[in-house]
């Protein structure tokens, strides 16, 4: 299901897509759709969740996920609980069991509505999506999960859905993010749900654990680790669980990204020298092959694959200071793309393919988020004025951003929309958070 | 630098683009020139330039410090020339170099007795009744630093003799930085440092098989805190001793 749905998205919904909506489907769509998510700061669509009927625990679980995640994304504004008016004796979940009236004066523009039954240790979900404007039933979904988790992952997968029918993009929710917790000295692999919850550790080798990077298909993390004295890079297996080491130079391996299909990773090694070079190798560890020729103590590190997988960015201090480069996906053609500060790093290409996400440090030296188009260098600022905010990565779809900040003292994530509104903190439990990694939609828990 | 959000300001950024792209601003940096800099600049250091035409070598880094500050601004036209005059400035202070070496490089004559100074060892921290093992102090580094100057070079002087004096003890020296800035960044800059040190040690007559070398880039900081005081503390090499 995962693999036909990447496939199909990745090559069909890409290239035929765009062609498609372009030449005759979009009119008819652009009807339909009601949140448009290239102004997602000028409105978020205004939508009421009551609470669930049917199993008390559970139902009113379902609620507070959907409230939280719908909130999270930036295409939805929920509205605050306390203020609905709806106490009437009509208060079902199915069509004509309800009246539309309370919800126009509460503002809301869409009710989400839901029915939580157990039937024995297995729950039945029942979700109800209404239009307040044409008072009709819009959006049905109803799921068996056998467990408390599986609710939770259906949950987030009707959430998904109610973003796909609302914007026409796919959505976030049915995804993961992988991250560095240090909590006491010890930095081991995370993964958790992108509301902050359902959180589990992957590593627990006691050592250093750094820049996890989740492969385009779901199925691997590249991570570098000290485990073995030396900073090598291993990927993990989710299926088996198996870690397999793929890059163990003498000196620093790290700053594994995989390219678009899941078949190659690129990473930077100083191979014991002063000079750090990027090279590319294949998921297994065959097939080596160096993209960077330093010279002079240079270092070349931290890149990151176009979405067409034919070009690569990454940072060089070959001018001395590091600066966001891109070079074709040979090595070929490299060029210089930051053109403003002295202290670029961590640059993240967009699923979108049209920026550069990247950690700058500004003429204060606070470092904060920007964007830089590859194309003709323009540059967008993310984030200002709220504590130290680095190290971010994009959503599958390119409309959120989950990143680093201090803002509340201790290093924790945070998303925000991919223009840089509607910041949400989302880990709260103690440690350091670092260096997030999305995850693509998953097809299962 | 980047300007905060300011839509009143726009218009004359515009304009100033605008004037920029009439003057004919070049858009390709000049790569050239900065790697004939470089070479010149190398060329001068192994000439012992540092030591036998400091002041030519100085300003000659200081024009390429200038024209890297010209490069990130952008200027790439002042850049080339900035990077050109700093060719010329190396080339200087290698020629003058050249002709000054035999008299420089002669051991100056010493009135104090000659005496290695004693290494300069404190007890480690973590562990201090376990044994009687000792430990170097380490260097520290400014920010985004990796040379190596005037007082480091005197402390890892006496680590080298020290080691010397060792031929069985192994050293790792482990980069370190302070907590500011990307992970992957750090790291590199970690490994950077490390082998910076390990270079200068090997040039001081120690055994390369001595010495290894390993980055933690800023995941082991010496000072979790995030003060002015914590980052000096944690841009730092430290020298770990096994046998």
């Amino acid at each position: 299901m995962s693999r036909f749905f990447l496939c199909f998205y990745r090559y069909l919904f890409s290239a035929l897509w765009v062609f498609f909506a372009i030449s005759f489907v979009q009119p008819a769509q652009a009807q339909r759709l009601k949140v448009k998510l290239g102004d997602l700061s000028l409105k978020r669509y205004p939508i009421a969740v009551p609470d669930f009927k049917g199993d008390g625990r559970t139902a009113a679980k379902t609620v507070a996920i959907l409230r939280k995640s719908l909130d999270l994304c930036g295409a939805f504004r929920v509205l605050s609980p306390a203020s609905y008016l709806e106490r009437a004796p009509r208060d079902g979940f199915d069509p004509n069991s309800f009246d539309f009236e309370p919800w126009k004066s509460v503002g809301a523009e869409g009710i989400l509505k839901g029915n939580v039954m157990a039937i024995g240790s297995s729950y039945r979900l029942q979700f109800r999506f209404y239009e307040v404007g044409t008072q009709k039933l819009a959006l049905q979904q109803d799921y068996i999960a056998s467990n408390d988790s599986q609710v939770r992952w259906y949950t987030h997968l009707f959430a998904d859905h109610l973003y796909k029918f609302m914007t026409g993009e796919p959505g976030i929710f049915a995804s993961k993010v992988s991250f560095i917790r240090n909590n006491r000295g010890k930095q081991e692999v995370w993964l958790m749900d992108i509301d902050g919850q359902a959180m589990q550790r992957l590593t627990n080798n006691g050592s250093i654990n750094a820049l996890p990077a989740w492969s385009p298909n779901g199925r691997y993390i590249a991570y570098t680790s000290w485990k073995e004295r030396n900073p090598d890079i291993f990927v993990h297996d989710i299926n088996t669980g198996k870690a397999q080491k793929i890059s163990s130079f003498q000196g620093l391996n790290t700053g594994a990204t995989w390219s678009p299909d899941s078949q190659r990773i690129a990473f930077s090694a100083s191979r014991g020298t002063d000079n750090m070079n990027i090279y590319i190798v294949n998921a297994d560890g065959s097939g080596l092959q160096q993209l960077t020729q330093a010279k002079w103590g240079e270092r070349n590190l931290s890149p990151s694959w176009s979405p067409d997988g034919k070009q690569i960015t990454f940072v060089s201090t070959r001018f001395a200071s590091p600066q966001i480069f891109v070079m074709n996906v040979d090595g070929s053609g490299a060029r210089r793309v930051s053109m403003q500060g002295n202290y670029n790093q961590a640059p993240k290409w967009s699923p979108r393919g049209d920026w550069i996400l990247f950690t700058g440090r500004d003429e204060r030296n606070v470092f904060d988020l920007f964007l830089v188009s590859p194309t003709d260098g323009q540059v967008k600022r993310l984030t200002q004025n709220q504590g130290s905010n680095i190290e971010a990565a994009w959503s599958p779809n390119g409309r959120n951003i989950i990143f680093v900040s201090t803002r509340n003292g201790v290093a924790k994530l945070f998303i925000m929309t991919h223009e840089g509104k509607h910041q949400r903190q989302i880990t709260f439990q103690p440690g350091q958070y670092l260096t997030p990694s999305w995850s693509p939609r998953l097809s299962k828990d | 630098m980047f300007e905060r959000y300011a839509p009143q300001r726009y218009s004359v950024f515009l304009l100033l683009g605008f004037l920029i792209l009439l003057s004919g601003c070049p858009k390709k940096p000049p790569t050239r020139s900065y790697q004939d800099a470089l070479e010149a600049l190398k060329r001068a250091r192994q000439a012992q330039a540092d030591k036998c035409a400091k002041e030519e070598l100085q300003s000659a880094e200081k024009m390429m410090a200038e024209a890297n500050k010209l490069m990130d601004e952008g200027k790439f036209e002042e850049a080339k020339v900035a990077f050109d005059a700093a060719r010329k400035l190396a080339d200087k202070a290698r020629e003058e170099s050249d002709l000054n070496k035999e008299k420089c490089l002669k051991p100056k004559p010493d009135n104090t007795v000659k005496q290695t100074p004693p290494p300069t060892l404190i007890t480690a921290n973590e562990n201090p009744t376990a044994d009687n093992r000792q430990s170097l102090e380490p260097v520290y580094f400014g920010f985004n630093q990796y040379t190596l100057e005037g007082n480091n070079r005197d402390i890892l002087q006496r680590h080298a003799e020290w080691i010397k004096q060792r031929p069985n003890a192994r050293i790792q020296i482990e980069g370190h930085c302070d907590q500011r800035g990307s992970i992957d960044y750090n790291l590199a800059l970690g490994e950077r440092r490390a082998i910076a040190v390990k270079k200068y040690l090997e040039k001081l007559g120690v055994s390369s098989s001595q010495l290894s070398t390993i980055s933690y880039g800023h995941q082991r900081p010496a000072d979790p805190g995030m003060t002015a005081e914590a980052h000096n503390k944690n841009r730092r090499a430290e020298f770990k001793i096994g046998q």
